[in-house]
């Protein structure tokens, strides 16, 4: 099942290096043309300012301290996910009870939870809060549609052949839940990135990604802006590249044991 | 002890599926089910799993003891190989043994560790379902069609190895075949139909 999930990929969704190497030919030729203009920067000025960057340390624990608060965040909202989508397809009642709280959620805009949660919590701590609240109903709706599509007719031979309920949800749930709790950390990688990055831009703490984005607004640096971007870019695809890889592992291990 | 049912009754939306089944199946001995589709064979089966409570009657003989099944479905982990899904139901059945007792189904040597089974065909799924259920340490084997989609030589290949391994055991076996039920060495014809039972000739 997982197999046949994973097979259905086709790759003609994928990114081509060409493709890439094309946009960013059109983005060099177009920078070079409106030079005078300060917005207007190069993706050879972009990479300059990365390099130099790079060279400091201030870069490196910004983006260490950001990448543990927006990680944490969304480690959080994996584990709260799958848990509350685990009790709620035991329960139907919490499930009623949280449907209203998980829509919520997923329709109120990224920015009203800032300000509220920016009252409530410390700047520190907001990026920490906003991707946890990002990624909750995201990994809990998949996670619960996952459960939702176990075979009975497999949970019936495991109820019949007494399999011991932790082998049961390791070798005939999991196999079937994984590709849906797969797709969720994908999608809530990248939004916890987003969410968290915007959520340092308002709060802005020390030692933030999100200071250093306010501060190239503030100092109209587009080299700067789009440099630290690229950073909150690459971590977020470290980020949902590691997990997905994790998950494959975890998923491979499963089958045969 | 043998195991008796009394007056078993179960309706699905107002149709009544068994009404009033009554049967004595002996320990240690095979029984043939034999019936048409739709007469309640696999609700019986269904009922003596404990997947489905009876809306009336009685089953005697059961309480504490171990089953073994094999479902009209194969019910296979499908990204699992042979003996992980024998493994999964039989843990204390040791690889060489599952890979034993796979042979002995004529699936052969190289289909039984790494290969998912869903990439076996029909016939070497459904002896993998055959050989889990025989793994397993049971007291009663309800086998709802089991040798279905196997044919000539291998059939009868795989009977005589299920009739080797239930030795002594109580079987019920659901077919449709009375030469399958002849093979197993049934002693018993219940026809769930007619409600009655009748003394297979030896």
């Amino acid at each position: 099942m997982y197999n046949e999930f994973m097979n259905k990929k086709t790759g003609h969704n994928g990114i081509r290096l060409w493709a890439v190497g094309f946009w960013l030919a059109a983005w060099q030729i177009a920078g070079m043309l409106s030079r005078e203009h300060v917005f207007f920067v190069t993706p050879a000025d972009v990479m300059a300012r990365l390099l130099a960057l790079a060279g400091t340390p201030d870069f490196w624990q910004s983006a260490g301290m950001s990448y543990l608060r927006i990680t944490s965040g969304f480690l959080l909202s994996v584990i709260f996910g799958t848990g509350l989508a685990a009790a709620a397809a035991a329960l139907p009642r919490l499930r009623e009870l949280l449907a209203p709280v998980m829509l919520a959620i997923r329709t109120v805009p990224v920015v009203s939870f800032v300000i509220l949660a920016i009252i409530l919590v410390s700047p520190r701590q907001l990026a920490v809060l906003i991707s946890l609240t990002m990624g909750l109903p995201i990994m809990y709706t998949n996670v619960l549609d996952g459960i939702g599509q176990r075979d009975p007719e497999l949970m019936e031979m495991a109820r019949v052949f007494r399999i011991p309920p932790l082998r049961r949800i390791r070798r005939v749930d999991a196999p079937l839940v994984l590709p849906y709790f797969r797709a969720g950390l994908k999608v809530s990688a990248g939004l916890c990135w987003k969410a968290g990055a915007a959520a340092e831009v308002i709060g802005v703490p020390a030692m933030s990604i999100g200071l250093h984005l306010y501060q190239a607004k503030i100092y109209i640096e587009t080299a700067d802006l789009f440099a630290w971007t690229l950073v909150i870019v690459l971590l977020s695809l470290a980020t949902e590249k590691l997990v997905l890889f994790l998950t494959d592992c975890l998923a491979k291990s499963q089958r045969n044991w | 002890m043998n195991l008796r049912i009394e007056g078993l009754v179960k309706q699905y939306d107002g149709r009544r599926v068994l009404d009033g089944f009554s049967a004595e199946f002996p320990e240690g001995k095979t029984t043939a089910i034999l019936a048409p589709s739709g007469a309640g064979k696999t609700t019986l089966l269904r009922i003596l799993c404990g997947l489905e409570k009876p809306d009336a009657g009685a089953i005697r003989g059961m309480e504490g003891r171990r089953l073994s099944v094999v479902f009209q479905e194969d019910r296979l982990l499908p990204d699992s190989d042979a003996v992980s899904n024998i493994r999964l139901a039989a843990p204390a059945y040791e690889e060489k043994e599952c890979r034993q007792l796979l042979s002995a189904l004529r699936i052969p040597e190289w289909e039984q560790r790494g290969k998912p089974v869903r990439e076996f065909s029909g016939g070497m799924r459904r002896r993998t379902a055959i050989a889990r259920a025989l793994a397993v340490p049971a007291d009663f084997y309800l086998f709802d069609e089991p040798f279905r989609g196997l044919d000539g030589e291998t059939k009868s290949c795989v009977i005589a190895c299920v009739r080797e391994k239930t030795r002594g055991k109580t079987v019920l076996l659901v077919t449709h075949d009375e030469r399958e039920a002849a093979e197993m060495g049934a002693v018993r014809e219940i026809d769930i139909a007619a409600g009655q039972a009748a003394q297979m000739p030896q």
